[in-house]
């Protein structure tokens, strides 16, 4: 995974120009795009942090790069800077999927607190992303046997029920149980349960 | 028997006369040749509030203000004197003033009667309160109105403002974004000893520089928003573009940029408050200019005029590479700009200030080379 970023993209120089001397100040990566375009040429699935953006820029606009991000699955969160006094943008593009707003002009304090709290987000997901992957790809060595098995502690089925509607050995059940236990890496029945459930519902993005 | 055959067919013809006299509508009123009173009909009656009892060999003096009454004697002396008639048989306005001391304005048409031994004027008089006050109002009615559309025009202006508003705000917000997000790394790169002198002196040129932009802005903005009305005159367009290289002298000298004219003799002017239409001009140039100092192509701007139907047409052609065909369109929107630096605002002001002179401002593809404007006003009428 490439550093955390935040991808500045407005048309104008002396704003991209001005917002990276001021993350560099605290520290923070940042890369500068003058439209939608350029960025979404330039787009790595790889690419971790977050997008600060100009909502209204010539071509294509903030919102409606807002809009491809989403049908490509680009998970980056997205920080919206719109004019100031403009409610209906702002609601427009949290309503688009933005994580947040800031009205220009803004406090250069407000903004590194927005961005802070938008690239731990972003960390987070990634992490939990990561997580729920590790753990789609456990369950994927399970044989059909071991699955079924899982599957039927989840619905709370006891080890004799099981024998008997596979026609197994309660000591077979008792076998691809103990396996399928090892390969998620559950500790007890509790968290093998939770791990069923969560690989059936993969993380929003 | 025939004298008071004579004096009854006498009476008769008096009684008559005071019938005449009563039953007009207009006020009458007889005077003898020293200005004393002998009839007063009823409309004057009633217009003065006196009784013909009462005025009867009174001077008619009463009937008027102090400072007229005073005169009054001395103008019938001049008129029996010179027999020079400054009212008599002409009628004018003048002012009464009715029993209880109020004034008015009436019309008075004086004629002079001259019948066996007795001379004498016969005033007919026409109350003009009303009409006086039919006057004002509609003058203070004209005066509404003009205000009303001095203020419309200014409404209007502010229209345009209203919807360039959000643009605007954006124009004026990019630069103090910049401002303050360069300031707060200043801030936090001196606090953490992460700057060096060479880089702070090119931070602070850039803010100057921020805020410089958004004080073009709100200059921009000041010319519009001005509620000043537009000063039209006849103009010639000629010298209008004449003192255009004058305003520019300096300019041109310092850059090496050449301006090029090519005047028609004998335009017909045109009515133009002279400094808007040299403000659009002036931009159309600096435009062409800077637009061909970006594309690193051409170094001329030629102005020319020439009198078209009912128009004088002004021409700002670069020697640049032209505008995009896909951009033309949009040219004259607010906030549209190939500029770097540009606000975006020049060219849909421009074209407001050609429009408040009924004129238009248009983009002229006519195959040749290079980037052309024309500016059309209306040829003044005589």
């Amino acid at each position: 995974m490439t550093t955390p970023t935040v991808y500045v993209i407005d048309d104008e120089e002396p704003i991209r120009d001005s917002l990276a001397l001021l993350l560099k100040s605290v520290g923070i990566a940042s890369r500068g795009f003058s439209e939608a375009r350029e960025f979404l040429d330039a787009y790595h699935p790889d690419w971790a942090g977050c997008l600060l953006l100009d909502v209204r820029m010539p071509h294509l606009g903030g919102l409606e790069l807002q809009q491809d991000l989403n049908r490509r699955g680009v998970t980056l969160p997205v920080i919206f800077m719109t004019p100031h006094g403009d409610v209906s943008m702002a609601v427009e593009a949290m309503r688009a999927g933005a994580m947040d707003f800031l009205q220009k002009p803004f406090k250069d304090d407000e903004l590194l607190r927005r961005l802070q709290a938008a690239l731990a987000h972003d960390a987070r997901e990634r992490e939990r992303l990561q997580q729920y992957e590790n753990l789609r790809q456990r369950v994927e060595t399970l044989t059909p046997r071991e699955l079924e098995v899982a599957l039927r502690i989840v619905a709370g089925q006891s080890n004799k029920l099981m024998a008997a509607e596979l026609d197994l050995s309660e000591r077979t059940v008792e076998l691809h149980r103990a396996h399928a236990m090892q390969k998620l890496e559950a500790r007890s029945v509790a968290q093998l349960v939770r791990m069923m459930l969560d690989v059936d519902t993969p993380p929003a993005t | 028997m025939a004298k008071p055959m004579v004096a009854t067919e006498r009476r008769a013809d008096d009684d008559r006369f005071r019938a005449l006299l009563d039953a007009a509508v207009d006020a009458i009123v007889l005077i003898d040749g020293q200005g004393l009173i002998a009839r007063f009909n009823h409309a004057a009656e009633r217009l003065f509030g006196f009784s013909e009892a009462e005025l009867q060999g009174r001077n008619v003096s009463v009937l008027m203000p102090a400072r007229i009454a005073a005169e009054h004697d001395s103008y019938l002396e001049r008129y029996q004197r010179t027999r020079e008639a400054r009212i008599i048989g002409i009628g004018r306005e003048v002012t009464g003033q009715r029993r209880d001391g109020t004034q008015f304005p009436l019309e008075l048409s004086v004629g002079e009667f001259r019948h066996a031994d007795e001379t004498g004027f016969v005033g007919i008089l026409r109350d003009l309160s009303e009409r006086v006050q039919q006057r004002e109002a509609e003058a203070a009615a004209r005066r509404e109105i003009d205000e009303l559309n001095a203020s419309l025009a200014h409404s209007g202006r502010l229209n345009l403002l209203g919807e360039m508003a959000s643009g605007i705000a954006h124009e004026v917000n990019q630069p103090i974004t910049a401002i303050a997000a360069y300031a707060g790394a200043c801030q936090r790169l001196l606090q953490s000893g992460a700057i060096e002198v060479a880089e702070l002196r090119d931070v602070l040129d850039k803010i100057r520089a921020q805020a410089e932009r958004a004080g073009q802005v709100i200059n921009g903005l000041r010319v519009l928003a001005r509620r000043q009305e537009p000063v039209q005159l006849r103009v010639n367009v000629n010298r209008l573009v004449n003192e255009i290289a004058r305003l520019m002298d300096f300019e041109l000298r310092a850059s090496g940029w050449r301006l090029v004219f090519d005047l028609q003799a004998n335009l017909p002017a045109v009515n133009a408050d002279a400094v808007q239409i040299q403000q659009v001009l002036l931009n159309l140039v600096r435009n062409s200019f800077e637009a061909m100092l970006e594309q690193a192509h051409g170094d001329s701007v030629e102005i020319s005029t020439a009198a078209a139907v009912g128009e004088v047409r002004i021409r700002v052609r670069d020697s640049g590479p032209g505008v995009q065909p896909a951009f033309r369109k949009r040219l004259f929107e607010p906030f549209q700009t190939t500029k770097d630096n540009g606000m975006g605002l020049g060219l849909s002001i421009c074209q407001s200030i050609a429009q408040a002179h009924d004129g238009r401002l248009s983009y002229v593809d006519d195959g040749r080379p290079g980037a052309c404007f024309e500016l059309r006003l209306p040829v003044a009428s005589d």
